[in-house]
């Protein structure tokens, strides 16, 4: 499998760069960007020490978001055609706003997502919106977007997710797929989904990570230094983005762009929205399908929703006897010592004692 | 069984050998700023004064990756887990302050390790913390306690920055505020922080306090009074992670503390 290719992805490396539309979240139909005949590329914040995002954000607002204000700012991402913010959280709302203000060279679109995803009030607004931002993706693309371009374009995004899915991949080599295959050529990427897997299941306690937004896969290596074992993951750049069900036929549905946001609606929502429920029964569910010994929660530092949700999730998992550890990243990493001592003493507690 | 058992902490490394009639020899020495200097020379020291050669070890510690010696490695936690069951058997939870670090761990009722949560990132609530502020004071930071014990009034350290903190000690004794009363602030502070990190993973009787600053009687008064019940206190409480890993090493790797 080409893992050497998705990871030059990820350090933007052979990115298209032509028409390309710089998304933040995994609630971007990127399918409708696919059929406008532009790129979808997601974006991942650069790292690097702190930049000029302090001077326009609130002092906690998380490092994902910073970073991200921090790489435009410093015009890292001027080769965008424009840019989409669905509404999940407020501190990338935030990064929106100034993003508008002080980059109006810039497109950009903001599809307000409702916050309760279940019921039919919630999928005509979201499918109001996500023909709003069809319309948007007309006046960027120079031309109409049309039943049949979406259609091919779920066509192509629901075999890569397949691809992904069915990858065998998990833990850091899967991360590193899904997220180079979000900024690039989807099409390159199926194909490289394609080639025989190289990677090896690596051994030690079984581990299901879960949480938001990550920088870049690297940080597992953390994990995985301290002895655990990645199966798989409960996060907005790896699983969620793969897991969005409504599959396609051949023949496309009456009204493509609501069936699309009906689809979106219907994924495992993330903390942002309603109901939360759902996240732990996936959580369990997830736990006992990779025999997971244990959760660890990567949260960025200062993220309301996923830190709103910590609690009933780690009860939740703790009463069906699935221990947890949650760890905060900043700027895209986790502190080498100390999360080596936390991660191998939660790895002992799993074993009942020390196993080195 | 015998074993060796090495705690390379941030301030000092502790070495206990331990056999069939408990504990054989122990050192502590400053880690400086060579970690695994310091633990050689712990290796060596108590090896010597117990004729230990070959006997199994674990090293514990932030400085366990690299010692000059095989050795098992074992995290803090499940040492002062281990240390503390053997010394008390009815403690539930362990709050261990060290140099840089505060944990707190709970237990089950076989000892082991059912949850634990330790700082942030951030030394408020350490040893580290009285240091500075000790130094802040112009006292040794083995005096705070008693300097503490002659406070008449009570004031308050609201910061927990370390830095911040000590910029206000800093600005009481500007204006006049008694050392004594600064001192017993800060043993407030510590003890509540420390307190407040207790409760993400539930203060269950009996308590034990732990690491170097369980010397601090300011600091383990004032938790005592939080948590509402006396504390069991090591009579070395610096060396509990040692006498844990010593008695790991004595077991095979995987058996429970």
């Amino acid at each position: 499998m080409g893992q050497d290719a998705f990871r030059q992805a990820l350090a933007g490396n052979g990115v298209p760069r032509g028409g390309a539309i710089g998304y933040l979240c995994s609630y971007t139909p990127e399918e409708l960007i696919l059929a406008a005949g532009l790129q979808p590329v997601r974006l991942f914040p650069p790292g690097g020490p702190p930049g000029p995002a302090d001077t326009y954000l609130q002092s906690f607002a998380c490092p994902f978001a910073r970073g991200c204000l921090d790489a435009a700012l410093r015009g890292e991402w001027d080769w965008l055609a424009g840019v989409v913010f669905p509404y999940t959280c407020d501190s990338l709302r935030a990064v929106a706003e100034v993003w508008r203000m002080y980059l109006p060279a810039r497109s950009l679109f903001f599809i307000n997502l409702p916050l309760r995803v279940e019921g039919e009030a919630a999928q005509e607004y979201a499918a109001r919106e996500f023909e709003r931002f069809r319309r948007w993706l007309e006046g960027v693309a120079g031309g109409p977007v049309v039943a049949d371009a979406i259609h091919s374009a779920v066509r192509l995004a629901g075999s890569l997710r397949e691809a992904l899915a069915g990858s065998g991949l998990a833990g850091r080599p899967f991360l590193e797929a899904a997220m180079g295959a979000q900024v690039m050529d989807r099409l390159a990427a199926l194909e490289l989904l394609a080639l025989p897997d190289e990677a090896g299941v690596a051994g030690g306690t079984r581990i299901l990570v879960a949480g938001g937004a990550l920088e870049t896969p690297v940080v597992l290596r953390e994990l995985e230094l301290a002895g655990a074992a990645v199966v798989g993951d409960d996060l907005c750049v790896g699983s969620r983005y793969v897991a969005l069900g409504g599959a396609w036929g051949d023949v496309p549905p009456p009204n493509p762009v609501a069936e699309l946001a009906r689809a979106y609606l219907a994924r495992l929502p993330c903390p942002a929205k309603h109901p939360a429920w759902r996240r732990l029964d996936a959580l369990l569910e997830q736990v006992a399908a990779l025999r997971a010994e244990g959760v660890v929660f990567l949260l960025q530092k200062f993220c309301e929703s996923h830190a709103f949700d910590l609690p009933y999730l780690r009860a939740g998992l703790a009463a069906r006897q699935v221990p947890s550890l949650a760890l905060e990243l900043e700027q895209g990493t986790l502190p080498r010592g100390q999360t080596r001592t936390r991660v191998e003493a939660f790895l002992e507690t799993l074993g009942g004692g020390d196993r080195r | 069984m015998q074993g060796i058992g090495i705690d390379v902490g941030s301030l000092t490394t502790k070495a206990v050998a331990r056999g069939e009639a408990g504990v054989l020899a122990q050192v502590l020495l400053p880690t400086g700023s060579l970690p695994r200097r310091a633990a050689g020379e712990a290796y060596r020291q108590v090896v010597a004064r117990t004729d230990g050669t070959g006997w199994p070890v674990v090293v514990t510690g932030y400085g366990r990756l690299d010692v000059p010696f095989p050795a098992r490695r074992v995290t803090e936690i499940t040492c002062h887990a281990a240390g503390i069951r053997l010394l008390f058997p009815a403690a539930r939870t362990i709050v261990d302050v060290g140099g840089q670090d505060s944990k707190v761990i709970g237990l089950d009722g076989e000892g082991r390790v059912r949850d634990f949560a330790m700082n942030d990132r951030c030394a408020a609530g350490t040893g580290r913390f009285l240091e500075v502020m000790a130094g802040a004071l112009g006292v040794e930071v083995g005096r705070l306690a008693s300097l503490a014990n002659a406070s008449g009034r009570e004031i308050t350290i609201s910061n927990l920055c370390t830095v911040f903190a000590e910029s206000e000690v800093i600005s009481h004794l500007a204006q006049g505020v008694s050392r004594e009363d600064i001192a017993a602030a800060l043993h407030r502070a510590v003890a509540r922080r420390v307190h407040g990190l207790a409760g993400r993973v539930g203060l269950e009787p009996e308590v034990a306090f732990t690491g170097g600053v369980a010397l601090n009687q300011g600091v383990t008064g004032e938790f005592a009074r939080l948590v509402g019940r006396p504390l069991l206190l090591p009579k070395e409480p610096q060396f509990t992670g040692a006498l844990g890993a010593a008695l790991l090493a004595g077991r095979g790797p995987g058996e429970s503390p």
